[in-house]
């Protein structure tokens, strides 16, 4: 790799020089807010976890003053907001220390968590240390079926406990609630808890399958009764909750007719540092094999951002097969969905099949909706086993 | 005024930022001062009533705009900056008015109230 010009002089004098192609980085810019998956440990084993199926281990994360450095660095080259992640953020033992360090180099902080492991003066510990937003992942609105989804006796009770404690230390809260056929029925109930724990946000994200989910879709995948219904939950919600509760949806784009514009558009908006520290254009990233992802342990992460390969390959429209590189939506969507594609291509660099023009979409849809009449319930929970089959 | 004149346009587009907060506002200032005030009629809640609508619509823009528009760490701390100014500006004004009208040191040349 070159050597880093981080000054502007330098940077316009790159950009004419590469004016073949410019930089999406360049134009973009270093992302606003940054993902850190801090740990993938997690005492729960939802079956549709966004980590990858080969998790990092305890012995391989990041140390203490190595995240610490890294936030740093982010705050130096422009980034204003991370997200504490995981696995289980609150699995780290030093979290309360990492969130201070953020908030001293300047970071606005969100905490992306089960809830599970909090007690009352570890979330006032971190809200001392200046943590600014909560997000509080459920897995239902009743403890049957959230604890079952979760893979953990409890869960949901003490989910609700940390809810009500993030309100009364006065820090704003999102409820995620991320959706499937065996909980969408709860959905109106998942609303009205949503309501009832004086949420700012909820986010109705419908299962998107890579991964983890992948391997669980013939369990997770909803009817298409059950979209058009939920979406029409939702909008009803989003009009009568208008100044009350911001409602996010995110819809499984397998019944979609235009894919979705993954991550803003593939190392344009976002990136995430994983475990170990390996920087990827997606959480999902790493499901597409045969491509290695840089780590902050080996170069700087603007230097990762501009340069490295695995940002570059996907970047703009110029790595496009027909039918993107004709369509004219290639700029409104990029194609859809790299990780999807790979995944139910094998190309990387193929139409998303979620995408109506795509020679795939017929099929999908059919295996989607074959899927969710057929499939089994069972799950697969996400462990560092490489999983276990529900009732084993 | 002199900040918008004196500043770079990212700059002065950030220091209007303070509008995503106003559609909630404009709404109880709307109905606070339909309550408490005589002299006000519908009539002349009719520039509120189009910040209603505006304030978003500007304030969507203006956002779009700055995270287009601001992608180098000065550029970012700039805009973060501006809108700190501008809150600090309503900041003093509320102090001023608080100052003149509640605690009753209204200075020369200031509107007096009927009655004072």
């Amino acid at each position: 790799m070159s050597e880093l010009h981080l000054d502007d002089t330098t940077r316009a004098g790159e950009t004419a020089a590469a004016s073949a192609q410019p930089s999406v980085a360049q134009s973009y810019g270093i992302p606003l807010a940054v993902l850190l998956e801090v740990t993938h440990r997690c005492p729960l084993q939802c079956p549709y976890c966004s980590n990858p199926l080969e998790l990092e281990r305890a012995g391989a994360e990041l140390t203490t003053d190595e995240w610490k450095h890294v936030l740093s660095e982010l705050a130096s080259i422009g980034v204003l907001q991370v997200h504490f992640s995981g696995g289980e953020p609150t699995a780290r033992k030093d979290l309360v220390e990492l969130v201070q360090h953020a908030t001293d180099v300047g970071l606005y902080t969100n905490l992306i968590t089960s809830a599970v492991l909090l007690t009352r003066e570890r979330l006032a510990a971190l809200a001392d240390a200046g943590l600014a937003h909560v997000q509080i992942s459920f897995q239902g609105s009743e403890p049957q079926i959230a604890d079952r989804v979760g893979g953990f006796a409890g869960g949901h009770a003490k989910k609700l406990e940390v809810a009500r404690w993030t309100r009364e230390l006065d820090l704003p809260l999102t409820v995620n609630a991320v959706m499937h056929r065996q909980n969408l029925h709860l959905l109106p109930d998942i609303i009205e808890m949503a309501v009832a724990l004086d949420a700012d946000r909820l986010e109705v994200a419908n299962v998107q399958y890579y991964g983890w989910a992948l391997k669980n879709r013939a369990a997770l995948m909803p009817t298409l009764q059950q979209i058009e219904d939920c979406t029409a939950i939702v909008e009803a919600a989003q009009q009568r909750l208008k100044g009350v509760l911001t409602i996010d949806y995110v819809v499984p784009d397998y019944y979609a007719l235009r894919p979705k514009k993954c991550m803003g558009g593939w190392g344009s908006q976002f990136f995430n540092i994983s475990p170990s520290g390996k920087v990827l254009p997606c959480h999902a990233a790493e499901t597409i094999t045969g491509r290695e992802f840089p780590s902050v342990r080996d170069a700087s992460i603007a230097q990762i951002w501009r340069e490295a390969e695995a940002f570059n390959r996907y970047r703009g429209t110029g790595w496009m097969q027909e039918p993107c590189a004709s369509c004219a939506f290639k700029e409104i969507d990029f194609g859809g969905c790299r990780c999807q594609a790979f995944a139910l291509t094998g190309d990387a660099a193929a139409t998303d099949p979620a995408c109506a023009l795509s020679p795939l979409h017929e099929r999908i849809f059919k295996t989607a909706e074959s899927e969710a009449e057929t499939g089994s319930d069972r799950f697969l929970y996400r462990n560092f086993a490489g999983g276990t089959v529900e009732g084993a | 005024m002199h900040f918008v004149r004196d500043r770079t346009p990212l700059e002065a587009i950030a220091s209007s930022l303070t509008e995503l907060f106003a559609p909630n506002l404009h709404e109880e200032r709307i109905s606070g001062m339909l309550a408490h005030y005589d002299f006000v009629n519908p009539d002349i809640m009719s520039y509120f009533k189009r910040r209603l609508e505006q304030a978003p619509r500007d304030a969507n823009f203006a956002l779009d705009y700055v995270k287009r528009h601001a992608t180098t760490p000065a550029e970012r701390e700039a805009v973060c900056n501006a809108l700190i100014f501008k809150t600090n500006v309503l900041w003093a004004q509320l102090d001023a008015l608080h100052h003149a009208y509640v605690d009753g040191h209204i200075p020369p040349g200031a509107f007096v109230p009927e009655g004072r």
